[in-house]
């Protein structure tokens, strides 16, 4: 009597050797999934695998043979919602991957079980736990080795058989190690290059967002060129600058501030982010405006920073992002209130609190850079502080001119 | 001194004194005592009538003014016909200022109109106009100044072409009332040259007043008058400059100028609107717009082609935009693979003509705003160009409910140029990628999106100027357009044979000149801008 190898009674994982083999597959796997990741099939071509891989719904029925997968949604593209498919695509990615991870760390753990106990006699194959505990997997397995050993006896056939067994399971295990894999692979790749094709027919955000800033070609705003940066991380971005007919003597090099350099799109209607930056004899007060009925204009550059952070971020302002929120706050007010706006005294002592800081810190608000360097660099530009700077801010200064996020600031900061 | 005939000139007035006839009413003969009285009657008539027709004459000279000291140096000069050559400097009124330090204290010769005049008792300020520029003028009775003279001067009718010499003072205070304020002429001699009724059915200085009750009507009536303001004197010129930015800066680009006829065989593109014309046996029509021969020109190689010349539209709207007859500046050009190179060129012709009126023409600017207060034009460079669909969503955010394929009514064009005006501060945008369904027959479709189209608009303080696309350049497609707008394919059959034999892909727009300007100075009527209007209502002058 041939015991049936165990069935790992795990509600994540199930491997039901089938003997003989079917024609088509390998394995049938039985993974757990929530109901409605099915999305994910009709979106990403996933590569030919012999791993069918049925799902169960929510509550999970996973008794008995493997089941057909059920009727898989087909979600239509097309139709006018895809930005919200795709955030909600983008949201089942990263669960996803979470999920595989833990898959991962599971198989791991029954591999490196399996091969323990493989060496030492007699082998069996080790259900883990939840946690892929090694340790609590050895216990099980002992457990099993005893059930064995009373079903078994002292036969050695039946252990060579359950040796065997085991191996099978083992090259299995492996098998199925890398299936996961490559699916991992795969799924990293398909995010990678979705947004791309929602890309091609309407934004991937809900709602495009368009910053109109005046500014004075006085008081350059440089930190739009980091601005745009970063939004370019998050999606596209249409970066233009016009001079108002009332300006005059607006240098050529300004008029290229905002341009096909910073820009990753040249459609306004694919475009995830417009900037304009309209030259205007505003003076100091460098303003920006969304939407004139329903808003204010809002002044300083400072200000401009922290719109960005809050249509990128819709919990910036929230309790979990506190620390974040008023670190950058400190140092933003210090760029709006004591560089841009204030006098000389109110300067000086600016740019001591920055040396300051920036002795213990490589930039204003953690170890990476961030727009609040952006904002800063320029209220220092324009605060005629920039050309003499020394000590821990000008290093600062250096590395960050050096960043990707300041990418194309340097000719328009001497 | 020569009095003028009481002529033909003055046969109104004379008309006016009604010589009692010789034949008495019921045609019974007078009786003698009567015809004495009726001869007497006609005597006295004629006299008044001389009178009144002496603008110039002096006579009857009134021997309590004394000896005249000025003979000689005033009164009526005889018609100009070309008698002789004289040899004498006019000076220009705009000339006429401190700053000009060759004038100040010279004796010098000026010609224009008579403006205004003031006379009191021994002294006469009267002010001299020479279209846009004016100047203030003083008879003073004095040792070479005689009283006659004065009176004289005081005569003289309104915007009558006087000849006055004097010497050019400088002036402390300002003359307010006058375009040249730092200076005062101290007049010599003084003469007609050619005389006006006393009579004007428009009094200039009303027509130049910015709250003036003068009717539009009255002014349109009387346009030659009308047109001798300041105000108009400078808005014409501004119009006239509008055309030569236009000229300069596609020149510049190498456009060709051409001139297409106006008499057209078909009506085109329906032919609701179109005037017709009996041609010798047949009719034929005038053109409603360059549209197919600027697009005929692409077709015969010619690349870049504009053309300035009179459009006729047959519409029965009174509006305060419409005219049935307007000067169209058309331009068509060929690009090499997207239309955006054509709107942009577009883009750039208006950011051009507006930075030339706005650098070169400010005075201009400032002597209409005088009289019609507006706000200044804005616009950005490069040119504003948003797509229908974001206006359509500007809209929405706005409250107004319209579909994403309906063409924009006027209201909503206006309020759409609010809100740009709002957010980017412009008057002037592009509006790109129209629905496909509002545009006519031979506008290229959008090939990503089948509902819109290559074509755009552009809009000036929330108004429409100009209406343009990329133009279907094969034949085979023009056919299927033209059926699915239900046209018959005969009377637009020499239009598709245009592309037959090959064209580039080509695109284009037209505005309409008084529309520009009357959108630029910010005026509220087109009639304003246009210098003989036509509308449904009125075809002379």
């Amino acid at each position: 009597m041939l015991h049936k190898s165990a069935v790992l009674d795990h509600d994540a994982l199930k491997v039901l050797p089938v003997y003989p083999l079917p024609v088509v597959y390998d394995y049938v796997l039985e993974v757990f999934y929530p109901g409605d990741i099915y999305l994910l099939e009709t979106v990403y071509q996933l590569p030919p695998t012999n791993v069918r891989v049925t799902r169960t719904t929510g509550t999970g029925s996973s008794q008995g043979a493997a089941m057909t997968s059920s009727s898989v949604k087909k979600v239509d593209i097309s139709s006018g919602d895809a930005a919200a498919i795709s955030a909600q695509i983008l949201a089942k990615q990263q669960t996803l991957l979470g999920k595989l991870k833990s898959l991962r760390g599971q198989l791991d753990s029954i591999e490196t079980v399996l091969r323990k106990e493989k060496s030492t006699a007699p082998p069996v194959a080790a259900p883990s736990d939840k946690g892929g505990n090694s340790v609590a997997a050895s216990e099980a397995s002992k457990k099993f080795t005893q059930c064995l050993e009373l079903a078994a006896g002292n036969n050695d056939t039946v252990k060579s058989l359950i040796i065997g067994e085991s191996e099978n399971v083992l090259s299995r295990l492996k098998y199925l190690h890398r299936k996961v894999d490559e699916l991992e692979q795969s799924a990293r790749a398909a995010a990678k290059s979705a947004p791309k094709v929602a890309k091609k027919t309407s934004s991937t955000r809900a709602k495009q967002e368009e910053l109109v800033v005046s500014a004075d070609a006085k008081y350059p705003p440089l930190s739009l060129i980091a601005a745009a940066n970063f939004l370019a991380e998050h999606g596209s971005v249409l970066a233009t600058s016009y001079v108002h007919s009332s300006a005059r003597q607006v240098p050529d090099k300004l008029r290229r501030l905002l341009g096909e350099d910073v820009s990753t799109t040249d459609s306004r209607s694919g475009a995830d982010f417009i900037v304009s930056l309209i030259w205007k004899d505003v003076g100091i007060d460098t303003t920006l405006m969304v939407e004139p009925t329903r808003q204010n204009p809002i002044l300083a550059e400072a200000n401009i920073a922290r719109y960005v952070f809050r249509i990128l971020n819709a919990n910036y302002d929230s309790v979990e992002n506190l620390v974040q929120f008023t670190a950058n706050d400190k140092w933003l007010n210090l760029a709006a209130r004591s560089l841009v706006y204030g006098n000389a005294k109110e300067r000086q002592s600016a740019v001591r609190q920055l040396n300051a800081h920036l002795g213990q810190q490589a930039f204003l608000t953690g170890p990476d850079v961030s727009l609040v360097d952006a904002v800063v660099v320029s209220a220092l530009f324009n605060a005629k502080e920039y050309a003499g700077l020394g000590g821990n801010v000008k290093k600062w200064a250096h590395a960050c001119s050096q960043t990707d996020l300041f990418a194309g600031m340097k000719e328009f900061l001497v | 001194m020569k009095r003028l005939k009481s002529g033909e000139k003055f046969s109104k007035m004379a008309d006016k004194e009604q010589v009692p006839p010789v034949d008495g009413v019921d045609g019974a003969k007078l009786s003698k005592g009567a015809l004495k009285k009726a001869e007497k009657a006609a005597k006295k008539a004629e006299i008044i009538a001389e009178k009144k027709a002496q603008v110039g004459d002096t006579a009857p000279a009134d021997p309590a003014d004394g000896e005249d000291v000025s003979q000689g140096h005033y009164g009526e000069q005889p018609l100009i016909q070309s008698k002789e050559k004289v040899d004498r400097n006019l000076i220009k009124v705009k000339e006429l200022s401190k700053e000009n330090g060759k004038l100040v204290d010279q004796l010098v010769w000026i010609r224009g109109r008579l403006f205004t005049s003031r006379a009191k008792g021994k002294q006469c300020f009267f002010v001299i106009r020479q279209q846009q520029y004016t100047v203030q003028a003083l008879l003073a009775v004095s040792g070479s100044v005689s009283k006659q003279m004065v009176k004289f001067a005081a005569a003289i009718s309104k915007e009558s072409i006087v000849d006055v010499q004097g010497y050019v003072r400088a002036v402390e205070a300002k003359i307010e009332g006058c375009s040249q304020q730092d200076v005062e002429l101290h007049v010599e001699q003084l003469f007609v040259v050619s005389a006006s009724e006393p009579r004007l059915p428009l009094l200039l200085e009303d027509a130049s007043r910015a709250d003036s009750g003068v009717n539009q009507d009255t002014r349109l009536d009387n346009r030659i008058l009308d047109l001798r303001t300041t105000t108009n004197q400078a808005i014409f010129r501004l119009e006239a400059g509008v055309c030569k930015l236009f000229r300069d800066s596609l020149d510049k680009q190498g456009f060709v100028e051409i001139h297409t006829p106006k008499i057209i065989s078909a009506a085109s593109e329906g032919g609701a609107n179109v005037f017709t014309v009996s041609y010798f046996k047949n009719s034929a029509y005038l053109a409603q717009s360059p549209q197919f021969y600027k697009q005929m020109a692409i077709a015969s190689d010619f690349n870049k082609v504009y053309t300035i010349g009179s459009v006729f539209r047959a519409e029965d709207s009174n509006t305060h935009r419409h005219l049935t007859e307007f000067i169209g500046l058309d331009l068509e050009m060929a690009f090499n693979y997207h239309y955006h190179e054509v709107t942009d060129q577009i883009g750039q012709l208006f950011v051009e003509i507006f930075k030339g009126l706005r650098d070169h023409y400010a005075d201009e600017i400032a002597t209409v705003n005088k009289q019609y207060p507006a706000e200044p034009f804005k616009f950005l460079e490069p040119a504003l160009r948003l797509e229908y669909r974001e206006g359509v969503r500007m809209l929405h955010e706005a409250g107004i409910e319209m579909g994403d394929e309906e063409d924009l009514s006027t209201p909503n064009e206006k309020l759409l140029g609010k809100l740009v005006r709002a957010k980017y501060d412009t008057d002037f945008f592009i509006l790109d990628k129209y629905p496909l369904a509002v545009r006519p027959f031979y506008t290229m479709p959008d090939p990503n999106n089948a509902k819109y189209s290559n074509s755009y608009d552009m809009f000036m303080r929330g108004e429409e100027i100009l209406s343009g696309a990329q133009r279907i350049h094969d034949s085979a497609l023009l056919v299927e357009r033209s059926k699915h707008h239900g046209i018959n394919l005969s009377t637009i059959q020499s239009y598709i044979d245009a592309f037959k034999y090959g064209c580039y892909p080509h695109g284009g727009g037209g505005i309409g000149l008084e529309r520009v300007v009357m959108l630029y100075l910010g005026l509220d009527n087109i009639r304003k801008t246009s210098m003989f209007p036509r509308d449904p209502k009125r075809i002379t002058p």
